[in-house]
């Protein structure tokens, strides 16, 4: 094998093995699809003065329970673990614990946390768009960022209406690139 | 002055594998024999080549009941593929100067 060819071969393994960074966005499409119908939800129960308007968030157990399902198929069909998905595991992990924090610990201090979450959103996504060189996902956060700066300036009502706003523009936009890209990266079966 | 090149790099297979390992943090047997085209038996005998010389680390497991193997490129493999990949750029540079 002649140099040039050596190269070459480490060139295309390394391509190769840069495709399992691809990510499909079903996790982005589940949590975004979840929180934008659990909020805008309560946005309407609230105009109706339900009493249970509380109550789309149970929704959020759909969404765990998805995720428990994806994470238990995705551990069988995967054959290699990245650098990347590592990183954005501990991204998330930390996103996850921030946020419960948030949501408990904030309502003991009476605050109205949607602000604060849209806060937590941005800084995943923002890391998450670097990691998958994803634009949408950076965007997104940017989009979350200037949501949560404009939640603290209303009442609770609108805040559900902009944490709606922030999950479309942070989660389920940038899920259906991710799935486009992911898609269109198997037919090539090269990196996009 | 032109540097040797890892003879045990020096080989097509085990440099696929070790050019692949470089970019993830592991990789199951499968996974390698698939991008690879290697059978099972060749791969087998590389990996185990490249895990004597400390550029592996081959971890035997079970899954679902079925056994399974991983394997992650080591510091000192990583070390080696850079040396290897330098060296390689040593041999070409003068060619591409001579070809000017």
């Amino acid at each position: 094998m002649d140099n040039q060819k050596q190269l070459d071969l480490i060139s295309e393994m390394i391509a190769t093995a840069r495709r399992e960074f691809n990510h499909n966005g079903s996790i982005y499409l589940l949590w975004g699809w979840l929180v934008c119908i659990a909020a805008i939800s309560q946005y309407i129960l609230l105009q109706m003065n339900s009493e249970y308007n509380s109550v789309p968030w149970s929704l959020m157990i759909v969404g765990a329970i998805g995720q428990i399902i994806m994470a238990y198929r995705d551990r069988n069909r995967q054959t290699t673990k990245t650098h990347v998905g590592r990183i954005l595991g501990r991204t998330w992990a930390a996103f996850g614990i921030s946020l419960a924090i948030t949501l408990f610990m904030m309502a003991k201090l009476e605050l109205n946390t949607y602000p604060f979450v849209m806060i937590l959103y941005a800084i995943g996504l923002f890391i998450s768009g670097a990691a998958l060189e994803a634009k949408a996902l950076t965007y997104g956060a940017i989009a979350c960022w200037c949501c949560a700066l404009a939640a603290f300036f209303v009442g609770f009502e609108e805040q559900l209406l902009l944490l709606a706003a922030a999950v479309i523009l942070g989660y389920i936009i940038p899920g259906y690139i991710l799935n486009a890209r992911y898609k269109t990266s198997q037919l090539a079966g090269g990196n996009v | 002055m032109f540097k040797e090149l890892d003879p045990l790099l020096h080989s097509q297979l085990r440099l696929a594998i070790i050019s692949l390992l470089v970019s993830l943090d592991e990789a199951e047997f499968k996974y390698l024999k698939d991008k690879t085209g290697a059978t099972a038996g060749n791969l087998s005998a590389q990996l185990e080549k490249l895990k004597q010389a400390g550029y592996l680390e081959v971890n035997k497991s079970f899954r679902n009941n079925y056994p399974l193997t991983t394997c992650k490129i080591s510091k000192k493999g990583i070390q080696a593929f850079e040396a290897y990949v330098n060296a390689l750029k040593g041999y070409i540079e003068p060619d591409e100067k001579r070809q000017l």
